[in-house]
């Protein structure tokens, strides 16, 4: 891992990502009253942004795996996403490209680990981390609207633990996709692909707790709601998957079959 | 005599300060913690090098987990016993670790217990270096690396209980001398309990991968000479805290 440095060509630039990323994001956020289905989808875009973050990042070889850089994301992510939600979405948001700014200089001061991008990408990750956290979270609990977190967010996320399995299964959107893809061969159009198949994974999680919360709340989330909640993300996990596979044996090499039962031909 | 609301005021910001300090010295101890275990990473589970066959970060987690479970199931105890039961929890949990490792490798695998770092078992004097097997750094965990291992997860097991605890009890609206002693409660918030937890774990994470990053993988507790990283990585943990102890302290107001 350590001898690939600078990243390939690539098949979409990371800024319009990272637009996309955020306008999605704050809209699915802000959007949340019209219906909880509209954050849920619009989710994918922050993890398909933090997804492609990790990528950049994680191709210097940071020694410790993949999977680190996306707990670290998430783990900063879910402080920002919570003060978010509590006070104002968009001063969460800036609350976690400034904190994951001033934890990149810290890194780099300290000389803890030094990759040129770091700083950025450690701008970019948490962003995405907490706008796909604010985004699935308040899609659980009927979408965003003021005052909510003691009133909704509480009883119906954290008392029940909902809020572990969205936790974890964003962390795993946003480490997964490199982390499964990563060689010499690796190649950004393909390693989103599979990133927007395990977004899929986590939509469908925050839709299973949609629908606890459906059953213990009723007037913040309908069963119809949280139903659909799950078959999108069902079908978001299921076409992501199948989209990546395709590609994937597409650019993959052919090998000849000469074991037994003879050969193929 | 009444407070007056300058007052009052006054004594809210202390005890903010406070629970930044402490949120940052909870992170610094399990930092320190983790350079004590022997984090052996996937060599580890070959058995080729010597450690706990996971990652840093994972141990971290882990650790400080265990803490944070005795610090919740000890919510409204005096709060440095709740620490120090904590330690002893999480160094319970890092030994039976260990142990099984060990067992695994002398029995399972069959390689004996040694490391390639030094000549001699700095605690028993025995002689490990020949027993490691060529192209390999060691087996399992001799008994310099576990006693460290078991004086860092009791580290990592102090720290995780103390930033749970202090931000446990400045979501419940405690005062400075609840925070530091006794807190009066009958019942646990659980509302409380599930916000600060899920804060906490984001604050372990944070801490764990500066440490990661300084130790690249493979450590073999204090006799590695990766140990000389300590203080940066220590200081950048410390700076690192404080920073998201900001966030921590604005997400965990009193509910």
């Amino acid at each position: 891992m350590g001898e690939s440095s600078a990243p390939k060509k690539v098949t979409v630039e990371p800024k319009y990502l990272a637009v996309l990323g955020l306008a999605g994001g704050v809209a699915g956020v802000y959007l949340g009253f019209l219906s909880p289905l509209i954050p849920a989808v619009l989710s994918i875009l922050p993890i398909v942004w933090a997804a492609d973050t990790v990528r950049r990042i994680a191709g210097y070889g940071i020694g410790t795996g993949v999977p680190s850089i996306g707990n670290l994301s998430i783990g900063m992510g879910v402080l920002a996403a919570i003060v978010g939600l509590r006070f104002e979405p968009a001063v969460g948001l800036a609350f976690a490209a400034c904190f994951g700014y001033l934890y990149g200089i810290i890194i780099g001061k300290f000389k803890v680990l030094e990759i040129p991008v770091f700083t950025r990408c450690m701008t970019e990750l948490p962003a995405g981390a907490a706008l796909a956290l604010m985004c699935l979270m308040s899609a659980v609990v009927g979408g965003y609207s003021r005052g909510f977190f003691e009133a909704n967010l509480i009883p119906n996320l954290f008392v029940t633990g909902f809020v572990a399995a969205i936790f974890w299964a964003t962390s795993l959107a946003i480490a997964h996709p490199y982390n499964a893809c990563l060689g010499p061969d690796e190649r950004q159009g393909r390693t989103l692909k599979l990133a927007v198949g395990v977004a899929g994974i986590d939509i469908t999680l925050a839709g299973l707790a949609a629908l606890g919360v459906a059953q213990l709340s009723p007037s913040i989330m309908s069963f119809p709601t949280a139903l659909s909640m799950v078959i999108i993300g069902l079908i978001v996990w299921v076409g992501g998957y199948y989209v990546f596979v395709k590609t994937a044996m597409r650019e993959s090499a052919v090998v000849a079959w000469t074991g037994y039962p003879g050969s193929a031909r | 005599m009444e407070p007056t609301l300058e007052e009052e005021k006054m004594m809210d910001i202390n005890l903010m300060v406070t629970v930044l300090i402490l949120i940052a010295v909870g992170g610094v101890l399990i930092a320190l913690g983790v350079f004590f275990i022997p984090v052996g990473g996937a060599p580890a589970a070959m058995s080729t090098a010597t450690g706990v066959a996971t990652g840093c970060e994972m141990i971290v987690v882990g650790a400080g987990v265990t803490g944070l479970f005795m610090a919740a199931t000890l919510y409204n105890q005096f709060l440095p016993l709740v620490i120090v039961t904590a330690g002893v929890s999480s160094a319970i949990m890092m030994g039976v670790t260990m142990l099984i490792l060990n067992l695994i490798v002398v029995y399972g695998v069959g390689a004996p217990l040694s490391f390639a770092r030094k000549e001699y078992d700095p605690i028993t004097k025995e002689h490990v270096k020949p027993y490691v097997t060529p192209g390999t750094v060691g087996h399992g965990i001799p008994t310099a690396t576990y006693l460290g291992g078991l004086f860092g997860a009791f580290l990592a097991g102090l720290g995780g209980a103390l930033t749970f605890s202090v931000m446990y009890r400045f979501t419940c609206g405690a005062g400075m001398a609840e925070m530091l002693g006794v807190l009066a409660q009958t019942s646990p918030n659980v509302a409380a309990i599930a916000l600060s937890a899920i804060t906490a774990v984001g604050a372990y994470l944070i801490n764990a991968n500066i440490t990661a990053y300084s130790i690249r993988g493979v450590i073999e507790s204090w006799i590695d000479p990766k140990f000389e990283a300590v203080p940066r990585t220590l200081a950048a943990c410390f700076s690192a805290s404080l920073l998201f102890g900001i966030l921590i302290v604005l997400a965990s107001m009193t509910i």
